[in-house]
């Protein structure tokens, strides 16, 4: 079976953007997205300023991040190595743009699927290189089977000295380049001014560098493409609404185990539960490309996705959740007792398995902190507590009820603000990518909402509010200013956690 | 293992099937014809293939033709957006004719045959009222060679004009001074050290083919030498860049010829033999004897100043890298490979003598037609013969070569609205082909001005494929085929061989393939897009009906007496009669000649070809160098021109040999208190050489020319990166954003050529993805003021790409703020301007433009009187040996 891959040797590309347009016109690639392109840079001072040129395409990874994600494994990978879409069964979840460490997968704006560089899978069929080898006017781009030593693309790679793409990322990617810079093709050391030198800046990502003017000759981007971010404000709000439904009925179910007998915990939580997961389910479908495809999930899924394993993991704790409604309206405790049982492991797993989703975000290294799962557990325990504060006002609850309540989301917020003193003010980073991540959070554009918001409505403010609560015996005129801060907190951090984890350039 | 090919072999064109892409990985086949074209979007001639579909007979795709010897299939990135351009939902597909005021936009749908029957009827009346010099045909790129010459040569006309003296004039010049040849042909594949002027890397006159062996030459371990004051791409691949001060790279030039000549690196044997050093003894150096020793102790003397230091000294690049090339090209020997066409040389007044210098370096390494060194076009380019060739025209068109500019090396095109001005003439048809003066030329609201005056110009014929600023102030807007919609044929120098091509309408040929005849190529084109070849046929006869002008006969087949040539007939013609090894090759596939270009759409002359021509041994003629008498150069003495008689003769005796003659914005005389800079307008991008194919392909990657400034520079004047700029010319001002950037001397301002296209209309007259929408005011007295009103917006059209437009600002039409600035003997168009920058006001906004046009006449007026007019010493127009486009006859030279 051959393995394919290419040599891009840099010493003769001339940045002519041949291969960029060749790919759009082979495969009809819509305006405003890319399968492959060349970014430049500039560094150093005149007259010994350079531009390097890097043409980029998939990587077509051994192993492949993008296809692990794929929820419904849509991205496959063929006999030959490469790896290939069917976009038929592509929702657009985009789960595999934020996997792609290399920013090489889009939505195609025309089949609103996800869309990526197959090496020409369609010319190889034919025994044809890839477009781009083909129209290279400097041959610079190499094709053919890395497995086969006779292949000049072997014999290169075993010969010369090669670098790839962030090969810490441990992906195995095939495309290999000669004498490239450091500071092209790792993405996060150039800046990024906010036009180019042909042009304007589409899309620029938040978080880049921006260039010094006290010191000219540090590498600069003078063109790139733009750069769309895989999710946005609807995986926010999924973050919230999954965190109050499986907070809310997590503590629900151990009230009721705790001896609550009352509506909060017997209705109230699996209500809220219940609509909350209703709504996360809606956000989510809303968020794909092609939301009518939503079912394929459930339908063709892949097992290594934890996109996919979510889907059932929400299905079994929305399931619980109007299971005990049920049970409720049927006066049935014992059915509650042993739902309440059964929705302590799954309103954990539909709580933390997020951790790992985004942890297979693998683009996103803000993604990749150790403690992103136990802090989730931490939030959801903040809104759901919250939630049933609110919801408290609207049933009679016993004063240990309360005090439990306030108490719990005291103590989560406490480790929620915690983990995010700590990765966010106090631990070295471990990359320059995670590094511009929280630059941006600590002084840049989310330094605000930061700030305010999560360290300040979702940390000092509820801690605060909650002393005064202790001490005042938790009345509720404390307790719901309490909860309402912790919420709106909460959708602040998740609102960074999402977007500042997509601000720096990956390519 | 599996043999990857880059192309489906030509077993297969007539039968491609190809996998659907944009289903895939579900198999989906399609079936194609595979029909080979040549590229119209720059003068390269690249070879092309079209996929064009079996069942829609949509050009799906445009490829490389792996048979073109010049392009070895692969193209740029403009040849690929062919199906772009065909696709547009901006192309104008039906003849129009404006039914308001001139200029106001107002158009009517209009037949062909009233088309044909209103301007061949005006031009029959101009020629039988001998107003012939009132019919002119303007061309930009011509992208094909020598039929429109033929067709005006059949109507009696001196009336071609062209871009070539905003384009390449000088260069040109300089080149036919020393050999008789105007380009050189460097074969950088086989190079050991490449010296580059023109940043032949991204936007070379052939682009894709020469980059191709630059870098085949680099990898093969050449030397790549790059002066340009700018950081282009080529500069960025160069081993040694040498970013001189603008206008100075002669010193640098004569001081690595000194330093040959000094070291006795220099090719003496060549120099002795093959240059006209007696001439320059006896001229120059009446003091000294006629011996080549003598000459070499004249030129240590004449060069004695251009050490490195000095040369630092005037051009900012440090003696060891002046040093550094030196040598690398004395180890070159005669592998040494040059170029230069736009960049210094049309930039400055008196640029062809930087060319000169350079070319002088190509004669003391002996490079001249040797492996690796600098052919001379005329060995690399196939010419083929038309039928039935024309005489040449009895009079002298003097708007085309006025007298003022006696060794002009092409039209001086771009002082026409001047001239008319004057008076000197007027048009009665005036025709505009795929070119954009307005836009393009210095000074464009003169153009502006000429073209709204019917006095001036009586009927001006835009024949374009592509709304352009030009085509809005016609009468006639005449759709024509793009580079698949056409026949042509092209050949250029573009490495040590020779090919010519064959461009086709690739529908017109898969129809005939399924078996449908086709009449005339716009029977296959879309909407009512003719080709202009069959335009000329058609005009033609209607100019002449019935032969009585004399004028039908060349437009008649060579196969059926007094019938109307086809397209067929005419190339038919020309591949049987004029291509050597063409029909022989074609008969061995049994084909005719006509056959076989269409299969494969290029023909190879030849596999290797050095000009040697000039040591060929001749019975009489020529010259005779050691006793033996040999073919020589095109020249008057036979020989390299290292003293040019002819600059002596006709006024420019200073000048005769090459120098280093400071410009018309030289750095000393800039007042940096007064913020003055020099402005490089003339850089090109390699998606972007022309104003040709505005696509949103190409758009979506550049569509801005932001100002390139120093930091140190920008600094200074307090501009950071994305400011607004206000850019003083000597005829107004524009507004643009400053690109803050390391890439450039310090003192050196930049700015791409082909950006800032504009339309008066917002939904028709230019490019919707291209252009900004303008208002344009103008007071009585010739201030002229545009302003964007906005850039390019998302539209609604059928292609859903244009919903997805998302660049907004794009570009600022630099040209309008620039005088006319003719050189005085090119008559070359010197690019180069002093500006004066400031900070932009709160009121200014990006693409404002302000344009006094009674001070661009008084600039004007002074640039003229720096000519030295004709006659000559012989009392003519124009030196007898200078190649010019329809050389009249030997009378029209004379002075009435
Ligand atoms: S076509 Fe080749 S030379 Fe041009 S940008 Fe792409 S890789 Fe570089
Ligand atoms: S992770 Fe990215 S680079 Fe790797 S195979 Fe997937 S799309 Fe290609
Ligand atoms: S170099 Fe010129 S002719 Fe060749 S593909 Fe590019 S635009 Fe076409």
């Amino acid at each position: 079976m051959p393995n394919y891959g290419f040599v891009i040797d840099l010493k003769k590309c001339i940045g002519c953007h041949a291969c960029t347009i060749a790919c759009k016109a082979e495969h009809d690639i819509p305006v405003g997205v890319n399968r492959c392109w060349v970014k430049t840079v500039e560094k150093g001072r005149f007259p010994d300023a350079q531009r390097l040129f890097l043409p980029v395409l998939c990587n077509q990874c051994a192993d492949a991040p993008c296809m692990k994600i794929c929820p419904t494994s849509a991205l496959f990978r063929r006999h030959d190595g490469i790896v290939d879409l069917h976009g038929d069964s592509c929702i657009g979840c985009k789960a595999c743009m934020a996997a792609c460490p290399y920013d090489q997968l889009f939505i195609d704006p025309n089949t609103r699927t996800a869309e990526k560089c197959n090496f020409c899978a369609n010319r190889v069929e034919n025994h044809l290189e890839p477009a781009c080898v083909s129209v290279c006017p400097t041959e610079c781009r190499i094709f053919g089977d890395m497995d086969d030593p006779t292949t000049e693309v072997a014999q290169i790679v075993q010969r010369e000295a090669f670098t790839v793409r962030k090969p810490e990322k441990g992906t195995g990617p095939k495309v290999f380049y000669l004498s490239a810079d450091d500071s092209i093709i790792q993405p996060e050391i150039a800046s990024r001014p906010f036009m180019f030198k042909e042009g304007g800046v589409h899309l620029r990502p938040l978080g880049s560098k921006e260039p010094d003017p006290q010191s000219p000759g540090d590498p600069r981007v003078d063109y790139d493409v733009p750069h769309k971010k895989a999710w946005g404000i609807d995986l926010v709000l999924y973050l919230l609404t999954k965190g109050i439904s499986t907070g809310a009925l997590f503590l629900g179910a151990i009230l009721w185990l705790m001896g609550d007998r009352s509506a909060l915990s017997g209705l109230a939580a699996p209500l809220v539960a219940s609509i909350f997961s209703t709504l996360t389910a809606a956000v989510l479908v809303m968020d794909l490309e092609r939301p009518e495809r939503f079912y394929y999930i459930l339908i063709r899924p892949n097992w290594n996705s934890w996109m996919a394993r979510g889907a059932f993991i929400l299905t079994a704790h929305g399931a619980v959740g109007g299971l005990w409604v049920l049970a409720w309206l049927l006066d049935a405790p014992t059915l509650i007792t042993g739902l309440a049982v059964l929705t302590l492991p799954i309103a954990l797993a539909a709580t933390g398995y997020t951790g790992l989703l985004f942890a297979q975000g693998l683009a996103r290294d803000l993604w990749q902190g150790p403690h992103a799962t136990i802090d989730l557990i931490a939030q959801a325990a903040m809104e759901g507590a919250a939630a049933l504060l609110i919801a408290a006002l609207f049933t009679n609850v016993d004063p240990w009820v309360l005090r439990t309540l306030g108490w719990t989301l005291a103590g989560a917020t406490s480790l929620h603000l915690l983990i995010l003193i700590s990765e966010n003010l106090l631990a070295p980073s471990p990359t320059l990518h995670h590094e511009l991540a929280v630059r941006a959070i600590r002084h840049g554009a989310y330094a605000r909402l930061f700030w305010v918001g999560a360290l300040g409505l979702g940390g000092l403010a509820p801690l605060a509010l909650f002393a005064v609560a202790a001490t005042t015996g938790f009345s509720m005129t404390i307790l719901i200013p309490m909860a309402v801060v912790t919420l709106a907190g909460s959708l602040a951090w998740e609102y960074i956690w999402v977007e500042a984890g997509q601000c720096v350039p990956i390519s | 293992m599996t043999e990857f090919r880059k192309h489906p072999p030509v077993s297969d064109w007539d039968n491609y099937v190809d996998f659907e892409s944009t289903s895939w990985p579900k198999k989906d086949r399609r079936k194609y014809w595979i029909i080979p074209s040549i590229c119209f979007n720059c003068e390269s001639g690249c070879g092309v293939i079209a996929y064009v579909d079996k069942d829609t007979l949509d050009v799906r795709k445009i490829e490389g033709n792996p048979l073109h010897p010049g392009s070895r299939g692969r193209t740029c990135a403009k040849g690929v957006v062919t199906p772009n351009q065909l696709e547009d939902p901006d192309r104008i597909l039906y003849p129009l004719r404006r039914v308001g005021k001139r200029g106001s936009g107002e158009w009517a749908r209009v037949s062909w045959d009233e088309v044909l029957e209103d301007i061949g009827g005006r031009i029959r009346k101009a020629i039988l009222e001998d107003r012939r010099r009132e019919v002119m045909y303007h061309v930009g790129r011509p992208g094909e060679d020598g039929y429109v010459n033929r067709v005006l040569q059949a109507w009696g006309l001196d009336g071609h004009n062209s871009h070539t003296n905003v384009c390449s004039s000088s260069a040109r010049l300089a080149h036919f001074l020393w050999t008789g040849a105007d380009r050189p042909s460097p074969d950088y594949a086989n190079a050991k050290t490449i010296l580059l002027l023109s940043s032949h890397l991204e936007s070379g006159h052939y682009f894709n083919p020469h980059a191709q062996r630059i870098i085949e030459g680099k990898t093969k371990g050449a030397k790549l030498i790059v002066m340009d004051p700018r950081m282009s791409n080529t500069s960025a691949k160069a081993d040694v860049w040498m970013p001189t001060k603008p206008g100075t790279e002669g010193a640098i030039l004569l001081a690595i010829g000194k330093y040959l000549i000094d070291s006795g690196k220099y090719n003496r044997d060549f120099v002795k033999r093959w240059v006209n050093w007696d001439t320059y003894l006896t001229t120059s150096r009446p003091d000294l004897p006629v011996t080549f020793d003598a000459f070499e102790i004249a030129l240590k003397e004449e060069y004695a100043q251009f050490t490195p230091e000095y040369a630092e000294s005037e051009s900012g690049v440090p003696a060891h890298k002046i040093l550094e090339a030196a040598e690398a090209i004395a180890d070159a020997g005669t592998a040494f490979s040059t170029h230069s066409w736009r960049a210094a040389a049309a930039g400055h007044l008196w640029g062809w003598q930087i060319t000169r210098a350079l070319y002088f370096l190509v004669v003391l390494m002996g490079a001249v037609g040797e492996k690796g060194g600098v052919n001379l076009h005329v060995t690399n380019k196939f010419v083929p013969k038309h039928p039935n060739p024309p005489p040449a025209p009895d009079y002298w068109n003097e708007l085309l070569f006025p007298k003022e500019f006696p060794l002009a090396f092409f039209e001086m095109s771009f002082l026409l609205p001047h001239f008319l001005k004057e008076g000197r003439g007027k048009l009665d048809v005036y025709f505009t082909r795929v070119y954009n003066p307005l836009w393009t030329n210095p000074d464009g609201f003169s153009w502006m001005e000429m073209l709204e005056d019917e006095s001036k110009v009586g009927l001006h014929v835009a024949l374009t494929p592509m709304w352009s600023e030009t085509a809005w102030f016609a009468d006639y807007v005449l759709p024509m085929g793009l580079g698949t919609e056409r026949h042509d044929t092209m050949s250029q120098e573009t490495h040590a061989g020779r090919w010519l091509g064959f461009r086709q309408p690739v529908r017109r040929v898969a129809l005939e393939k399924r078996g449908t005849p086709v009449g005339a190529t716009h029977e296959a084109n879309p909407g009512q897009v003719w080709e202009e070849s069959e335009f000329w046929i058609a005009l033609s006869w209607k100019i002449d009906p019935d032969g009585s002008l004399g004028i039908r006969k060349f437009f008649e087949s060579p196969y059926r007496a007094g019938k109307q040539i086809t397209v067929d007939e005419y190339y038919g013609w020309m591949f049987e009669n004029s291509v050597p090894g063409l029909p022989e090759a074609a008969k061995k596939e049994e084909l005719t000649p006509l056959q076989y270009m269409r299969k494969y759409g290029v023909f190879k002359v030849d596999d290797v070809a050095y000009s040697k021509v000039h040591e060929q041994p001749v019975e009489t003629g020529g010259v005779e160098i050691d006793g033996k008498r040999m073919t020589g150069f095109n020249t008057p003495s036979r020989k390299l021109e290292f003293f040019s008689p002819t600059l002596a003769e006709w006024g420019w005796p200073e000048h005769a040999i090459p120098r280093y003659v400071t410009g018309h914005v030289y750095w000393r005389d800039l007042n940096p208190a007064e913020n003055e800079f020099d402005l490089l307008p003339n850089f090109r991008l390699p998606t972007l050489i022309h104003t040709r194919a505005p696509v949103k392909w190409l758009y979506e990657i550049a569509h801005s020319n932001p100002l390139w400034i120093a930091s140190g520079d920008a600094a200074k004047l307090g501009i950071a990166i994305g400011d607004l700029v206000k850019v003083h010319t000597g005829i107004g001002f524009f507004i643009t954003r400053a690109w803050v950037t390391e890439g450039i001397r310090p003192g050196v301002v930049a700015m791409s050529h082909h950006l800032g296209r504009w339309r008066l209309d917002e939904d028709q007259g230019g490019a919707r993805n291209a252009s900004a929408l303008v208002r344009i005011a103008r007071s009585d007295d010739g201030k002229y003021e545009m302003r964007q009103v906005h850039g390019t917006q998302p539209f609604k059209s059928d292609d859903a790409d244009s919903a997805r437009v998302w660049w907004t600002e794009i570009g600022v039409h630099q040209n309008l703020t620039f005088p006319v600035q003719p050189d005085p003997v090119s008559g070359m168009h010197c690019w180069h301007q002093r500006v004066r920058l400031e900070k932009a006001a709160p009121d200014d906004s990006y693409g404002d433009v302000m344009v006094d046009t009674a001070k661009s006449h008084a600039l004007y007026l002074e640039w003229m009187a720096k000519t030295r007019p004709a006659p000559g010493p012989d009392g003519t127009r124009r030196p007898l040996w200078f190649d010019r486009p329809l050389k009249p006859v030997r009378a029209a030279y004379d002075f009435p």
